[in-house]
């Protein structure tokens, strides 16, 4: 079987399990509704019953949209900050990205009170456009701060150990920020940091859909220059590449891509890391206009099947999703450390 | 000469680096260097005393802190960056590792600067592509992965991509620094034969002399005053360059091999009789431990090399004995009590 039709089959059966995962998402959760009933419903036509209408329809649509775009986004910044770092640990998550659009968020709904304006958590537009600039504006400056180190440090752990501690620092001062905030809003700030894709209204995704799509956009432009970026920065500049203005736009991507979704998801973990992994050494694939829409595939696909699972559990009640996407995600990181050696062969390290 | 038939000429070069505030520190000056269509340059040199801060401005990665260059009698600061690239190529010292990508990915690269924002291959990239591969013998290994090569072969890929770039001139940074004595002869003579084959204009930086002298055209030849000797390999040995930009306390240039020697002072002359080559390598042992051969009658002793029946056996006598031994190994141990 040639390399492509192998590649051919892969793309056909992830998919499927799009579909599937896409319409499981939907179908499974607390309320129980026949999958008969699921189905009139997503084909347009309404079921019986009014309240499962409402159910799927303002609810769980939404949810697993919002699923789709937070895998796609996660697991595209991800690639792009691994090949950027040349590191096969980078992500949002783990280099502290996630943590400054946390803060960002913190700022925002913690002081929400004090500052005047009373208003509940995460409910209005505004207040969401708000809180999603102030997620973009910390992402961008921790990942603005990794990129300025990354050049003082050589070695790739330290990158790491770097961005964890950064993570440390914002923790110790969003517990200030927690302390001196009132109950309610430390509630809604505690909830929203468990990460959940439920929050999520239709009208919000009609913010969210072209933001998201903006970066998947720029990230697909960057192509060349990313695969470029894989045989080292002095090739890829030798090979024309302008370095300052892809890094310049890799920060926006990422910046868009990691820190939107946190503000309408809370952070979530090992996504963005483990699925450009997996893609990679499934598909045997280097070429980032492959690559990019098949992490977004992926993605999708890991983040449903992670909400899949967070309704599962218990029937009652769902578990957040950043219980589930660690319990899957963490392992995979575990596995890459282990194979360190071999992880070597997949980017220099220092 | 003249100036349209060199593809790249520097106008009083300086290159150094620029500290924080104003001041620069300056590694080599007043450098009035031209390169020709089809020359194969080396740029030889101790460490530290600029080869990779040339080659680094001679790039366009570092800015020149004094002076200019042309590029097709095109200033360097008013090229682009993907200009640059249609140009001028590089290959570096370092070790690569990338993930899934195999030879012919990595060659299929160096078509970047020519194609579209997406990447995609035309009939002409396939062609040069194929041909380049063809050319630097890697046509049966284009679907091999890269990280499973060797380095050696590693390094063939790098030059097969700078091929592909299509570009008059070919920068290499000590492209054999970290290869085993074969390797490195192989890919020096890849370079002379793509002079030949292309015409094109490769620098090339090394600390590897001897073999610098064997394949270079030209050598530029970084001297202790900031300045860069330009001539043919034999006329710098000739003139006296090469001593001059090398020897120190422990070292000496030998200018009748063209190699380094050791600098010790022998305390110890002896005599050496026998079959040329026998003799020269039975030399070669002593002066390794501080013994200098000499013919006169002022010997301190005598070595005679006879042949017996296919058997070599060595004759020493030192120090009023005579002693019979049948390598050279044994001869050393003697010569050491």
């Amino acid at each position: 079987m040639s390399i492509t039709k192998r590649k051919k089959i892969i793309a056909a059966f992830l998919f499927l399990l799009l579909g599937l995962s896409f319409f499981f998402d939907i179908v499974l959760g607390s309320v129980r509704i026949p999958i008969s009933e699921a189905l009139n419903i997503l084909t347009g036509s309404f079921s019986g019953n009014s309240v499962w209408d409402t159910i799927i329809i303002e609810f769980r649509i939404p949810k697993a949209i919002t699923a789709i775009l937070a895998g796609s986004a996660l697991s595209v910044s991800g690639l792009l900050m691994q090949t950027f770092f040349r590191n096969p640990l980078a992500d949002p998550f783990v280099l502290g990205i996630s943590s400054g659009a946390s803060f960002g968020v913190a700022l925002v709904v913690l002081t929400a009170g004090s500052i005047g304006i009373n208003i509940l958590f995460l409910s209005g537009l505004l207040n969401k456009i708000g809180i999603t600039i102030a997620a973009g504006i910390g992402a961008a400056v921790i990942l603005l701060l990794i990129t300025f180190v990354s050049k003082k440090v050589s070695s790739n752990i330290t990158l790491l150990i770097f961005g964890l501690m950064l993570g440390y620092i914002i923790g110790a001062l969003e517990s200030i920020l927690k302390y001196f905030s009132s109950p309610e809003n430390l509630q809604g700030y505690v909830i929203w940091g468990m990460g959940n894709f439920g929050n999520v209204i239709w009208n919000d995704l009609f913010l969210l859909i072209p933001i998201i799509l903006t970066g998947l956009i720029i990230a697909f432009i960057l192509s060349k220059p990313l695969n470029l970026l894989l045989l080292g920065e002095n090739y890829a500049v030798s090979m024309g590449v302008n370095i300052k203005a892809i890094r310049l736009l890799i920060v926006i991507a990422v910046g868009i891509l990691g820190g939107v979704i946190t503000a309408f998801c809370g952070p979530i973990a090992f996504i963005g890391i483990a699925v450009p992994h997996i893609t990679r050494k499934t598909l045997g694939e280097f070429d980032h206009k492959i690559l990019i829409p098949a992490v977004c595939l992926v993605g999708s696909i890991l983040a449903l099947l992670c909400d899949i699972i967070s309704q599962l559990i218990w029937h009652e009640q769902t578990i957040p999703i950043n219980v589930v996407t660690s319990l899957v995600g963490a392992p995979v990181v575990i596995w890459i450390i282990i194979q360190q050696r071999k992880v070597k062969h997949s980017f220099a390290m220092e | 000469m003249i100036e349209s038939s060199k593809i790249l000429y520097t106008k009083d070069l300086a290159v150094g680096y620029k500290r924080k505030k104003s001041d620069a520190y300056i590694l080599l000056d007043h450098l009035n260097l031209s390169v020709e269509n089809g020359e194969l340059i080396c740029l030889l040199g101790q460490n530290g005393f600029g080869k990779s801060t040339l080659l680094r401005t001679l790039t366009g990665v570092q800015k020149p802190i004094k002076g200019d260059f042309f590029i097709n009698g095109k200033s360097i600061s008013s090229y682009e960056r993907s200009q640059l690239a249609k140009v001028l190529s590089i290959v570096l010292t370092e070790n690569l590792n990338i993930g899934e990508v195999s030879v012919h990915s990595v060659v299929s690269m160096g078509r970047y600067p020519h194609n579209n924002w997406l990447g995609m291959l035309s009939g002409k990239d396939h062609m040069v592509i194929n041909n380049v591969l063809e050319i630097t013998g890697l046509s049966s290994y284009k679907e091999k992965m890269f990280n499973e090569l060797s380095d050696g072969f590693k390094q063939k890929v790098m030059i097969a991509r700078a091929l592909a770039q299509d570009t008059s001139i070919i920068l290499l940074d000590e492209p054999t620094a970290f290869l085993d004595i074969p390797t490195r002869i192989e890919i020096l003579s890849m370079l002379r034969s793509l002079i030949k084959q292309f015409n094109k204009s490769i620098i090339f930086s090394s600390h590897d002399l001897d073999l610098a002298l064997q394949t270079a055209d030209i050598i530029w030849l970084i001297s202790k005053d900031q300045k860069i000797e330009v001539g043919s390999p034999e006329d710098l040995v000739l003139n006296g360059h090469f001593e001059k930009a090398f020897n120190k306390k422990e070292i000496k240039f030998h200018p009748q091999r063209g190699i380094f020697k050791m600098n010790r002072t022998a305390d110890t002359r002896i005599q050496v009789k026998g079959n040329k080559l026998d003799v020269i390598w039975t030399e070669r042992a002593l002066e390794r431990i501080g013994i200098a051969t000499d013919n006169s009658e002022k010997s301190d002793g005598s070595i005679q090399i006879e042949n017996k029946d296919g058997k070599l056996i060595w004759q020493l006598n030192h120090n009023s004995q005579i002693v019979e031994v049948h390598s050279i190994g044994e001869l050393i141990k003697h010569l050491k009590k």
